[in-house]
């Protein structure tokens, strides 16, 4: 049976890219657009990845990943920051709240990703 | 390094090396970001830049040392100008060890991360 991992991402457009790439892995993709919608999806039923964009609608990626590492239900479950924010700053917020990986949205995005979730034991 | 497309491929190959060297996920994010903020930056204040990767496994302590040669005339004034240049207090805090130091002939700029952690 395929494991399955959240993406919150808000792009249509990167989210199917990226879902995409994921699916080539035999992985089953949940999509989630807003904080509000992956905390639902995280508590209905949870990933064994979240794969976690910063800007959001409704919130930020940064305030997510402090939600979900403070709540003893889902601080295990690992999550990778996927970001066109690249700088300095912005990797030590996102790893700071607890990201397991921190990626820039570049030309090796997806590469990265897939590896990360390998070292992570999903793939 | 000139442009921002060789930020990216170099950024790719410090994680990747970083990677290859046996670092985890958080150590190849941090140094490859260290990279290329200071690369980005560096760009922007000179045109271009160019940095050296060394492993050292042999090392007593192994390391992956980054060295950056930069231009500066020595004084406090010019140093305290390029720590700012390269975020130095935020790039700082993702490696291991850093150090900028300077003289008459120019600066030097070393990142290091340990690679038995």
């Amino acid at each position: 049976m395929p494991l399955h991992v959240l993406l919150v991402e808000d792009s249509p457009t990167q989210a199917l890219r990226i879902q995409l790439e994921l699916l080539r892995h035999d992985l089953k993709v949940e999509i989630a657009s807003t904080g509000t919608r992956t905390l639902a999806a995280v508590h209905n039923s949870p990933p064994a990845a979240i794969i976690l964009d910063v800007d959001l609608p409704d919130t930020t990626g940064y305030t997510l990943c402090r939600t979900l590492k403070s709540d003893p239900k889902t601080a295990h479950i690992p999550i990778v920051m996927l970001t066109h924010r690249d700088a300095a700053q912005d990797a030590l917020a996102g790893l700071d709240v607890g990201a397991e990986d921190y990626i820039p949205k570049d030309a090796f995005a997806e590469q990265n990703l897939v590896e990360a979730l390998r070292q992570l034991g999903i793939l | 390094m000139e442009n921002a497309l060789d930020v990216v491929t170099m950024r790719q190959e410090v994680r990747q090396l970083a990677r290859d060297l046996g670092l985890g996920l958080i150590p190849q994010a941090k140094i490859s970001t260290a990279v290329s903020t200071i690369a980005r930056a560096l760009i922007t204040a000179q045109g271009s830049t160019t940095l050296s990767l060394q492993a050292d496994e042999r090392a007593a302590r192994p390391a992956l040392n980054i060295t950056w040669p930069l231009s500066s005339n020595g004084t406090p004034e010019h140093l305290a100008h390029l720590e700012q240049v390269i975020q130095f207090d935020s790039t700082r805090s993702l490696v291991d060890e850093a150090s900028l130091i300077s003289d008459s002939h120019g600066a030097l700029l070393t990142l290091r991360m340990w690679l038995n952690r």
